[in-house]
């Protein structure tokens, strides 16, 4: 026998205790978890090329822990190309992946027409449509040499204790990018499917505003393959209580 | 179950042990190895209904080299120790689990990426260009890994390397 004859021998027999089946019925539910992902992140690939799409997220509603959640579903405002000589107001938020920056710039429009859609405040009574928003807008860009380079911004709609600018883009180097912004004393963010939560958001303040914190999740926990159809974005204050969308 | 849910059961059935197997042969840790498969079977099942009338066991394999390929590229942490690793022994292959137990540690003598090639292309016999698109490297980073894998587990195949090895301690 030689020795390439003697290896593969070994490689292919087998191991002395054997393997544990395998479950397939997790296995099953664990892959129709990804296959929901994908279908919306699908939706954010395409966001990230044309720059202005509304992507669907499913919501958690209601404040408080106990309370029965509403669950409507929010056509999120995604962004548009940035403007390239747009400056930063405020921090300038490194958030750890590949050189990638987000900060707040002013003079921020909302488009007048935004093919055909309502402003996305106007679906939800509960909330101040503020035409025109805020005139901030959250932007994403890289780190250059000596300053940012903008890429795509998400317009603040207005004022209320909740989420805004959630954003969601196929990013470069695979994955997904979802971020944006709460405004309210919130202690953590998170993405849950089901009883399960998926990730923890990266957040940091906004030094302009303290009542605003940037969040942001790393790509990696949003595989660019998976849908975020099923998912909720969930925001949590510091006793752990669920707090408004 | 639908039809396609019950394909997918047979298609588990039929290929979750040679892909626990390779798993195993690719990471050295049981546990790790079946965390792997079970991810790599979720994402198959995730894409179903596209790779169940292609080559679905490619699908799977290709998926769980790329968890394995994932591992690579993750920070290595070294593990100092105060003595140097013993050197594998020669030994005849009369009974299954000495000839396994052996196996596993030559194995661990490999870089990951010679370890990664080794069992694709002589335990999942994939072919050189095969393997070199499933690793994402060229054909001669293959064919000079491969050579430089086999060689070193030749020196722990023959009693002179043993010897050697012995000598080295």
């Amino acid at each position: 026998m030689t020795d390439l004859d003697a290896l593969r021998s070994a490689l292919h027999g087998s191991p002395p205790d054997g393997f544990g089946s395998v479950d397939v019925g997790a296995v099953m539910e664990s892959g129709r978890r990804i296959r929901t992902r994908r279908r919306l992140v699908r939706g954010g690939g395409v966001v990230g090329g044309t720059a202005a799409l509304l992507v669907a997220i499913s919501v958690l509603g209601g404040s408080g822990a106990g309370t029965v959640p509403e669950q409507p579903t929010i056509e999120v405002t995604a962004a548009r190309p940035a403007n390239p000589g747009s400056l930063p107001v405020g921090n300038v938020v490194t958030t750890g992946f590949a050189n990638e920056v987000l900060y707040f710039v002013a003079g921020y429009r909302e488009p007048t027409h935004r093919e055909g859609r309502a402003p996305t405040a106007t679906r939800d009574t509960e909330r101040p449509a503020v035409p025109g928003g805020t005139g901030y807008g959250l932007t994403i860009g890289t780190n250059g040499v000596g300053r940012v380079i903008p890429s795509q911004t998400t317009g603040a709609a207005g004022h209320w204790t909740g989420f805004h600018s959630v954003t969601t883009r196929g990013a470069a180097a695979g994955g997904t990018r979802l971020y944006g912004y709460y405004e309210g004393d919130v202690r953590r963010i998170v993405l849950e499917l089901g009883d399960e939560q998926v990730a923890t958001a990266r957040t940091a303040g906004w030094s302009a505003d303290g009542n605003i914190t940037i969040f942001w999740f790393a790509p990696r926990d949003i595989p660019v393959d998976e849908d975020l159809g099923g998912f909720r974005l969930v925001a949590y204050d510091g006793e752990g209580n669920v707090m408004p969308y | 179950m639908s039809r396609g849910d019950r394909q997918f059961v047979e298609f588990v059935e039929a290929n979750s042990a040679r892909l626990l197997r390779a798993a195993h042969l690719l990471i050295g840790d049981r546990h790790q190895a079946e965390d792997a498969v079970q991810s790599a079977l979720a994402r198959t099942y995730a894409s179903w209904s596209r790779v169940r009338n292609q080559d679905a066991y490619a699908y799977a394999r290709r998926v769980l080299t790329n968890l394995t390929i994932d591992r690579w590229r993750r920070p290595i942490k070294e593990q100092v120790r105060e003595t140097f690793p013993d050197h594998p022994e020669a030994r005849d292959f009369t009974q299954d689990h000495a000839q396994q137990e052996w196996l596993m540690r030559v194995l661990a003598q490999l870089t990951a990426r010679e370890r990664a090639i080794i069992v694709l292309r002589h335990y999942l016999d994939l072919s050189e260009a095969e393997v070199a698109a499933e690793l994402k490297v060229s054909l001669g980073t293959v064919k000079s890994t491969n050579s430089r894998a086999l060689a070193k587990l030749r020196t722990t195949l023959s009693p002179a390397g043993a010897t050697a090895g012995e000598e080295t301690r």
